[in-house]
């Protein structure tokens, strides 16, 4: 029996040693966005109904692709993207395309990069990689908007 | 040497910023020195200090650019690192300009090897080994030499480094946000990036970073021709271009590297 409870013991201990280890520098949101990306993917660029916002960051040279589709009531019913760069930019984007799902474009709109880097934890030097993740939401707006237009003046 | 020492002194008015006069004298400096308006002008014009050091070192760094006087023996000396008189190491000032520093002119064009050799040579004069021995303001300032050389050269030698500093010396950067890109040019990087995606083999994925290696020589030699004709904006174009494409560099190596381990 003591020699059990001795032997547990021992075993505990450098468990506990390697729980204190600190494992990354990236927030656990966002190694989770990276390990288990949701929405990475492409939408039909030539379906007017889809929107493509393609970004890049001249700074770190990250190149972000974001496409939405919407449906007649103006809802975006679903959100991809594809993203080269850092694990902060893939996080910002993927947590991205989950948000707006299921918001209409005017309230897609309205998302700002400080409500992603605050749910993603981003220090300060990751800060433009969430802007970047707002502008790719921005451009694919405008650009489903530009081909609405296109459709109505075609008519 | 008093009729000597009135001349330079009627000179000494027309004392530029750096604290030189202008006449020549068959007089010593010491003597110059001893005036007392030329002292007072030139305790005006020393020690521009940068706090951070200082209150690391507790003594205030003399660092005019051009002409300075030695912590050690107080004389006048032209030479930046190595006192001509009494050979003690200066103290450093940081915001020196690398060119200058690596006694190069100030364009993009420079040879590497060049560059090199004038880097080793620059290290063989104030590495810490040689001053294991001095004093301890010697050795301190000699580590500081040492990595200001070192940070000189890497900025200078890597072409990207180069044109980012050249523009940071006209007061411009390359542009931080997501500002209006080509289109074109981001959808093409997106396909070479999609292109390493897919990449498995070593093969392969050496061959892309070749083809992207003999397409960043390219874009150096016009980046050369932008800043030799002065065009920043050209320039500023192209640096945003290879960064784009070395960042594509970047992920081939680390998955290469990836490969490997596996």
């Amino acid at each position: 029996m003591a020699s059990l409870t001795r032997v547990s013991r021992l075993l505990q201990a450098p468990l506990r040693r390697v729980q204190s280890i600190p494992v990354a520098l990236y927030h656990e949101n966002v190694v989770e966005h990276y390990e288990n990306p949701r929405n990475v993917g492409s939408l039909d660029k030539k379906d007017s109904t889809v929107g493509t916002g393609l970004v890049g960051a001249p700074a770190c040279g990250d190149v972000m692709k974001l496409q939405i589709k919407v449906d007649e009531n103006g809802k975006i019913i679903d959100a991809k993207f594809k993203t080269f760069g850092c694990g902060s930019a893939i996080a910002s984007s993927s947590l991205a395309t989950e948000w707006v799902k299921g918001k209409t474009i005017d309230e897609a709109g309205k998302l700002k990069n400080t409500d992603i880097a605050k749910e993603l934890r981003l220090p300060p030097v990751k800060l433009h990689c969430s802007m970047l993740a707002e502008d790719a939401i921005k451009a694919a707006l405008a650009d489903y908007k530009v081909k609405q237009q296109k459709k109505k003046d075609d008519k | 040497m008093r009729r000597v020492a009135r001349i330079c002194y009627a000179n000494a008015n027309k004392i530029n910023g750096l604290g030189y006069t202008s006449c020549r004298t068959v007089g010593t400096t010491s003597a110059l020195a001893t005036l007392p308006r030329l002292q007072v002008e030139w305790e005006q014009l020393g020690a521009a200090p940068y706090l951070s050091t200082q209150q690391k070192r507790g003594y205030v760094p003399d660092n005019m650019s051009t002409a300075s006087n030695c912590w050690n023996c107080k004389k006048d000396t032209t030479d930046r690192m190595l006192c001509q008189h009494c050979k003690h190491l200066q103290d450093v000032n940081t915001e020196v300009n690398y060119f200058e520093l690596m006694d190069f002119p100030q364009t993009f064009a420079l040879e590497a090897s060049m560059l090199t050799k004038r880097f080793r040579q620059l290290q063989s004069l104030v590495h810490p080994d040689k001053f294991t021995n001095k004093t301890s303001r010697e050795q301190s300032n000699s580590a500081d030499w040492s990595s200001l050389i070192n940070k000189a050269y890497k900025t200078l030698l890597i072409p990207i480094e180069r044109g980012q500093y050249l523009l940071k010396l006209h007061g411009r950067q390359i542009p931080q946000d997501n500002s209006a890109l080509d289109k074109e040019f981001l959808m093409e990087m997106m396909e070479r990036n999609e292109e390493v995606d897919e990449a498995n083999t070593k093969q392969e994925l050496e061959d892309i970073h070749e083809s992207l290696t003999k397409e960043l020589e390219e874009k150096v030699k016009h980046l050369s021709k932008h800043f030799a004709g002065n065009n920043l904006e050209e320039a500023t174009a192209v640096m945003v271009e290879m960064k784009y494409l070395l960042s594509i560099q970047k992920t081939i190596k680390n998955k290469l590297q990836s490969l490997m381990g596996s």
